[in-house]
């Protein structure tokens, strides 16, 4: 088989995956001089990456992955200098508005319980405050969480931006090229693709959905499920929301682009074929969403929807990423972010390449370590 | 509430619809055929029932031939569903629909695909301009509201365009010119094929007849190389640039454009079936056997939808792919599915003949400057295309996040193919290796409201 990769002495890390994760730990390596090699079955952002949501939110997540979003945010609000990019975040406002009781309920107990942990970038702002802040909220809001400097992204953007980026600094992409064997070989590792053999001394893993797959392949066991969150984009209206919104208690996120459109997630699932690279919507789950997005803003009643899609993404068992070393010395792993991974990605990027280069990373990794699911024998 | 459950589903009720339907309500099978206008009859036979009544001669002989179709099928027994909008096919086979602002997921043991055609697009420039529109719309107006223009010109090839031409100057309306852009190049193709077309010798008379008639009447332009429509705010007219090297300038303020039809596969792809190039028809159409089974066992496809033939074709196709069902039902129809195939390939005759000369030549489906718009949605230029083919797009699917190019309201569905080609000469790979945009459902917009309608009203 041929060799792609140059010679021991200046082995490059190999990086398996493409998406923000992947393209963010290329960019942070080669910005540190680190050579890399990226390879993808696919291309660059082809699947979770390229057509999430796009938010980016410290708002509602686990107390164990808020410092690595916090760090991330560092970034963000910083994205286009990093990036040479222009507007790459819009830095607005992300509410999850309480609809019911319930959902007050929910908000309350959640911000005692950050409160608890130390953390207060989770806010109650009432219903006059919303309303005078999102005057199309639908007038039966309570209240909300808020969270001042949330805001959202266009994945495809920022994810290739990374890989610009990357590239510029003399990472090298392999696209499309499939990984089919992962082996230890002396004190190295041989990467053996369809398009030849990578020998390596470090690998990481950050394939996403596929990143059990890759994980096997070097001997460790890390369940992983592919899901296929559905997505709506809309036809372009006037402007009139500055926020990303959410419900108490719903997994709604509803955004306005710069060009009027809007982008509705739920969280609903349709259907995830990962082996042959398909998804399929399944319209009960999309019309369950789109109700709850009607519950927010009423007055949407007749916009029209222009698409629907749905993405692969890889979930674990506990809904936290897998950020770590592997059983075996060389291996890194970076996947498993269960839809939530979008805005962690520059942070990820970052402790991934602190890893690899056997640095103290900023940000307490032991919540999110492979070894958590280890198999006890 | 559990889904309506039908025998049949037919979606589309123009020819090849109304013909299955009434092979699959004769066996006694519980049919449902489902339509977005609010009459049978497709866009051939469209209108038909109402300008039956006052029969204006100048629709010609070819639009009447659906009288008795049409006819039959009023009295067929099957539960027609007009004004309604099929938006997805699942793999359980759920068909999802709007009708009045409600959607319903009704389930089928078959479904008949016979959505019909599209015209291919004609990205010369300034096609966007107020007062241009394609030949097909131009004629959809006649059809169905009696509306024409005067003093039009048309520009471009195919048979649709001798007929709507010709149903133009036959209502009395002046047509200023018609620019024909077939090449010496497509009757050199052609010709061989000319003996098999003599199988269909009333549909070359009426070929014939039809641009007879047009050359009486006015001014035909051949020998072209180069068109573009002039104007800034509103079409002003046409430049056409001849073989020559000659300019001629004809003013107009409605040029209607064309240069043929194709499947129109917005439905069959999003459902997932499988899909082929079509190099002799230079389009992509499902893969479908001999009765017009698809990849999925329960999914037919009838018509021009599964690759052109016109009318009558469609509806042969209709009753084809109709008795192929009814026999897998228990009800053998050997003879019965001979004869249609028969028929249906003699319709075909005619096919490898017009598909080589209508065939526009390659500088016509691809924008020559770079100003013209290539994806009218998002108003994204022949210029941008380039530059993201430039920047390392290398797929259709690629170039809409580089682009934009076929993101926005019709989701591709006029852009596709000229967009697919731009990236095939780019990078030099077949127009199969290069593919087509994913298509995502809803296949036609519908409404926030429309789409919760599923899980209840609309919150106030």
């Amino acid at each position: 088989m041929a060799r792609i990769a140059g010679p021991a002495a200046t082995r490059p890390v190999v990086i398996i995956g493409a998406g923000i994760q992947g393209c963010a730990t290329a960019f942070f390596l080669s910005q540190r001089g680190q050579p890399v090699i990226v390879v993808d079955k696919d291309h660059v952002g082809r699947h979770a990456s390229g057509v999430n949501a796009g938010g980016v939110r410290r708002l509602g997540r686990d107390i164990a992955e808020i410092p690595l979003s916090v760090a991330a945010m560092d970034w963000w609000n910083q994205i286009d200098q990093l990036l040479d990019i222009d507007k790459g975040f819009h830095r607005q406002f992300y509410v999850k508005v309480a609809l019911d009781n319930a959902g007050a309920d929910l908000a309350s107990r959640r911000i005692q319980q950050l409160h608890k942990a130390g953390f207060q970038h989770e806010t109650w702002v009432d219903r006059d405050q919303l309303l005078g802040r999102i005057p199309h909220l639908t007038k039966s809001v309570l209240g909300g969480v808020l969270v001042e400097g949330d805001g959202w992204a266009l994945p495809w953007k920022i994810t290739r931006a990374f890989h610009d980026k990357a590239v510029a600094l003399g990472a090298k992409f392999r696209t499309p090229v499939t990984v089919t064997s992962i082996d230890k070989f002396g004190e190295h590792w041989q990467v053996t693709t369809d398009a030849g053999v990578i020998e390596t001394d470090i690998v990481v893993n950050c394939a996403g959905a596929w990143g059990g797959r890759i994980a096997r392949m070097t001997g460790d066991v890390l369940p992983i499920e592919a899901h296929a969150p559905m997505l709506v984009i809309t036809d372009r209206q006037p402007m009139f929301l500055q926020s990303v919104v959410g419900v108490m208690g719903g997994t709604l996120s509803f955004k306005q682009l710069d060009n009027g459109s809007m982008v509705i997630g739920g969280g609903k699932r349709g259907v995830a074929d990962a082996a042959r690279n398909l998804t399929q919507i399944i319209p009960a789950g999309l019309s369950s969403f789109v109700m709850t997005a009607g519950c927010v803003f009423p007055h949407l009643r007749d916009v029209a929807i222009l698409r629907a899609w749905a993405g692969i993404e890889g979930y674990t068992k506990d809904d936290l990423p897998i950020i770590g070393n592997g059983g075996e010395a060389g291996i890194f792993h970076g996947f498993g972010f269960s839809a939530h991974g979008f805005q962690l990605g520059p942070a990820v990027g970052e402790v991934l390449a602190d890893l690899v280069m056997a640095r103290q990373t900023r940000v307490n990794l032991a919540p999110f370590s492979p070894h958590r699911f280890a198999v006890s024998p | 509430m559990a889904n309506q459950h039908f025998q049949i589903a037919i979606i589309g009720a123009g020819p090849a619809g109304m013909a299955a339907a009434l092979t699959t309500t004769k066996a006694g099978l519980e049919t449902i055929v489902i339509d977005d206008q609010k009459d049978c009859g497709g866009q051939v036979y469209r209108n038909l029932q109402a300008n039956q009544k006052i029969s204006p001669a100048y629709l010609g002989q070819s639009y009447y031939d659906g009288v008795n179709l049409a006819r039959s099928f009023a009295g067929c027994g099957a539960i027609c569903r007009p004004n309604c909008t099929v938006w997805q096919i699942t793999d359980a086979h759920e068909i999802a629909l709007v009708s009045r602002g409600k959607a319903e997921l009704i389930t089928a043991d078959y479904i008949i695909i016979a959505t019909g055609a599209i015209e291919r697009p004609m990205p010369v420039k300034g096609w966007t301009l107020p007062g241009v529109m394609s030949v097909g719309g131009a004629q959809t107006l006649l059809k169905q509201a009696a509306i024409g223009a005067e003093d039009a010109v048309f520009v471009g090839s195919g048979p649709l365009l001798y007929l709507t031409a010709w149903q133009y100057i036959k209502a009395g309306l002046s047509v200023r010119a018609v620019i024909d852009i077939t090449g010496a190049k497509q009757w050199r193709s052609a010709i061989p094929f000319a003996p098999l077309a003599l199988f269909q010798p009333g549909m070359l008379a009426m070929g014939w007849k039809w641009i007879g008639d047009i050359r009486r009447n006015t001014e035909v332009i051949n020998h072209v190389s180069a068109v573009e429509i002039t104007g800034q705010s509103q079409a002003q007219g046409v430049s056409c640039t001849l073989l020559t090297g000659d300019k001629i300038e004809i003013g107009s303020n409605h040029i209607f454009l064309h240069q043929g039809v194709v499947p129109n596969v917005n439905l069959t792809m999003a459902t997932g079936l499988a899909h082929q190039w079509d190099h002799q028809a230079h389009c992509w159409r499902p893969v479908i056997d001999v009765t017009g089974k698809s990849s999925d066992e329960q999914i037919y496809i009838a018509g021009d939808g599964g690759g052109i033939g016109g009318a009558k074709a469609a509806a042969i196709a209709g009753r084809l792919a109709a008795s192929a069902i009814v026999a897998r039902c228990g009800k053998p129809r050997f003879l019965a599915q001979l004869y249609y195939k028969l028929r249906h390939l003699h319709y075909l005759s005619i096919r490898p003949f017009l598909d080589r000369l209508y065939l526009p030549p390659a500088h016509f489906r691809l924008a020559q400057a770079d100003e013209t718009i290539i994806c009218r949605c998002e108003a994204v230029s022949k210029a941008d295309v380039d530059a993201a083919l430039d920047s390392g797009a290398s797929g259709p699917n690629q170039l809409k996040a580089f682009c934009r190019a076929g993101m926005g309201r019709c989701q591709g569905r006029s852009c596709g193919l000229v967009v697919q080609e731009m990236i095939a000469s780019h990078t030099g790979q077949s127009m199969t290796e290069t593919g087509y945009y994913r298509l995502r459902p809803p296949v036609k917009p519908i409404t926030l409201a429309e789409l919760a309608s599923l899980e209840g009203p609309w919150p106030e």
